[in-house]
């Protein structure tokens, strides 16, 4: 691949630290300090109305706040205190919104073309030759937008934005309008071609299982503001307090590898600990998932029974017990740090207090996996 | 019927149609894309002939490119003569009588066009003149051929600007509707109502095309 010269080796650094008001009252005021690997993909992930679509506009220049600072890989791209602004233009950043937003009087192909008007015709001819292979849509070619299916239109608006060699791919909600088959297919070729390419890329979302199937990096944002910026399983496994934890949803998420396979299961590892779980996903021998476990779904007893349906039975140790409503959320550690939800009465039969050993019960059916 | 007359018509309506187009544009590109608030005054100026008697239009115009006004005198230093009574100043006068005609139809069509489609454009890495050319313009052009179409209309049918900066000199500035006028007052009715019939299906026929480029009855745009 000739491709992408466009990012030197280790990590550019993507610094943000602005504050815009909207006459709705509303701020949008984040700040990001964060080291982006060549074909890293930072996650902003949070709420609907949370403010993660004006973050990426103020990365790519089509917001501009009266206080900002942003600044990409050594390159000041906005500094209001020192009047630095660059247009969206000089920017060189591709971007992806939910609606492909091709125009409508141009073939697949030129569409393709549009942002390399000052490329050599043969050059163009190529680069766009190049990206009708890599997302697979070579038979469009010489289609119109209108005459193209909303997967197919997301694919050359994807094409058309990679074409210039940009040096950062800003993506909002890319795939929320294709169909669930549509969608995991293209944000899975998205990731794997840019990590091909090396660019890296920051992808707007609020869809948890979008989140972990393509980030690296995570920045949580609610109300307008970046409430925690850490590796993708860290913000799961700890999350900075409990907003940031309720948007994550109430599951523990644990990084773990599939190593057997067969009869409607599957056994991955967490760690040294295995684990049985419900094969419904068909997933590979060998691959890298995250093993999600709702809180609500392990359930505690002192000693291990024997003959009962359950498939996994994990010892522990009672970490802190914290009353939440109705009920006691139980912390674990099994090996990893695992969630219990259980009722005050529960709690007190099973006379539970930290230190304790335990075994935490999960039904096979109860943990998804979700590629990584 | 006054053949002259009508030649003359057609070619000033055709004059004036490519001015607005040449002058229309980058005017309405300005009001849609300007961030200037004064520039509702700008819109209002432009909208003005729209509710102005011709009467008074054409007086302003005349004494604008009159011999006493510096526009006047300098055309008539460059020409050899001034533009009262000449074709040329019928133009400029017929110009300014059908502004809203062009401005309005393309700043309405440029303003529709998707903000979207621009930001996509501009994050391409293309500048927001080549944006303008190669994206806002090929999906207007059923504002610019309105605009067009009815500036031309409108000016086929001018007859109160004419009168007031162009008089009525057979060949030079007598256009069809003054020539309608003329032979009213001389009793012609026959070559009256010829001209007038033949102005009238002229116009019906140039609106009825504009409007069904606008519902789309023949001609497929894509949008």
């Amino acid at each position: 691949m000739d491709c992408d010269g466009t990012v030197s080796d280790g990590a550019s650094t993507l610094r943000l630290d602005v504050e815009q008001r909207f006459a709705s009252r509303f701020i949008v005021a984040p700040k990001l300090d964060v080291p982006l690997p060549p074909g890293g993909f930072l996650v902003l992930f949070g709420p609907s109305g949370g403010g993660k679509t004006t973050i990426l506009r103020q990365i790519a220049g089509l917001e501009r706040p009266d206080r900002a600072l942003v600044r990409w890989a050594g390159e000041t791209w906005c500094d209001s205190a020192a009047g630095i602004w660059r247009t969206p233009q000089q920017r060189r950043v591709g971007v992806v919104s939910q609606q492909p937003a091709l125009f409508p009087h141009l073939s697949v192909r030129d569409n393709i073309e549009y942002g390399l008007g000052a490329w050599p015709p043969d050059r163009r001819h190529r680069r766009s030759d190049e990206l009708l292979e890599l997302l697979d849509i070579a038979d469009l070619a010489v289609r119109h937008p209108r005459a193209l299916s909303g997967g197919q239109a997301q694919r050359v608006a994807v094409a058309r934005a990679l074409a210039p060699q940009p040096q950062l791919m800003l993506l909002d909600e890319p795939f929320a309008a294709l169909d669930a088959p549509a969608r995991i297919r293209l944000r899975r070729d998205v990731r794997t071609l840019l990590r091909r390419i090396g660019t890296p890329a920051v992808l707007v979302t609020h869809d948890r299982g979008e989140a972990l199937a393509m980030g690296d990096l995570m920045a949580v944002v609610i109300g307008g503001r970046v409430r925690q910026t850490a590796h993708i399983s860290e913000v799961f496994s700890r999350p900075i307090d409990v907003e940031v934890a309720a948007s994550l949803g109430v599951e523990a998420v644990l990084p773990a590898q599939v190593v057997e396979s067969g009869q409607g299961l599957v056994s991955v590892t967490i760690g040294s600990v295995l684990l049985q779980v419900a094969d419904r996903d068909g997933v590979a021998v060998g691959s890298d998932v995250y093993a999600c476990i709702r809180a609500e779904d392990v359930t505690l007893q002192v000693q291990s029974a024997v003959h009962v349906s359950t498939r996994n039975h994990l010892a522990g140790r009672v970490v802190s017990i914290s009353p939440e409503g109705a009920v006691d959320r139980v912390s674990l550690d099994c090996g990893f740090p695992l969630d219990a939800l259980v009722t005050h009465r529960a709690s007190e039969e099973l006379k539970l207090e930290p230190g304790m050993p335990i075994t935490a019960a999960i039904k096979a059916t109860s943990v998804h996996l979700v590629m990584r | 019927m006054d053949w002259t007359a009508l030649w003359l018509s057609v070619r000033l309506a055709a004059a004036t149609s490519l001015v607005l187009l040449a002058i229309g544009v980058p005017i309405a590109y300005w009001i849609v894309y300007s961030p200037r608030r004064w520039k509702v005054l700008v819109e209002a100026i432009v909208a003005l002939p729209l509710v102005l008697p011709p009467t008074v239009l054409g007086f302003y115009v005349l004494i604008a490119i009159g011999p006493l006004s510096p526009v006047g005198r300098g055309y008539a230093r460059l020409a050899g003569h001034g533009l009262p009574f000449t074709f040329e100043g019928l133009l400029v006068a017929s110009v300014l009588y059908s502004l809203p005609f062009a401005v309005q139809p393309f700043s309405a069509e440029f303003a529709s066009v998707d903000r979207r489609l621009l930001e996509a454009s501009w994050s391409l890495g293309v500048s927001r003149l080549a944006t303008f050319r190669r994206l806002v313009v090929p999906l207007s052009t059923r504002g610019l051929i309105t605009g067009i179409v009815l500036s031309f209309a409108h000016t086929l049918g001018e007859f109160g600007v004419v009168l007031m900066v162009g008089g009525n000199l057979p060949g030079v500035t007598r256009t069809v509707s003054i020539s309608i006028y003329d032979a009213v007052q001389s009793l012609d009715y026959r070559a009256a109502s010829r001209t007038s019939l033949l102005l009238l299906v002229l116009s019906f026929v140039i609106l009825t095309i504009t409007y069904s480029l606008h519902r789309r009855v023949w001609i497929a745009t894509e949008r």
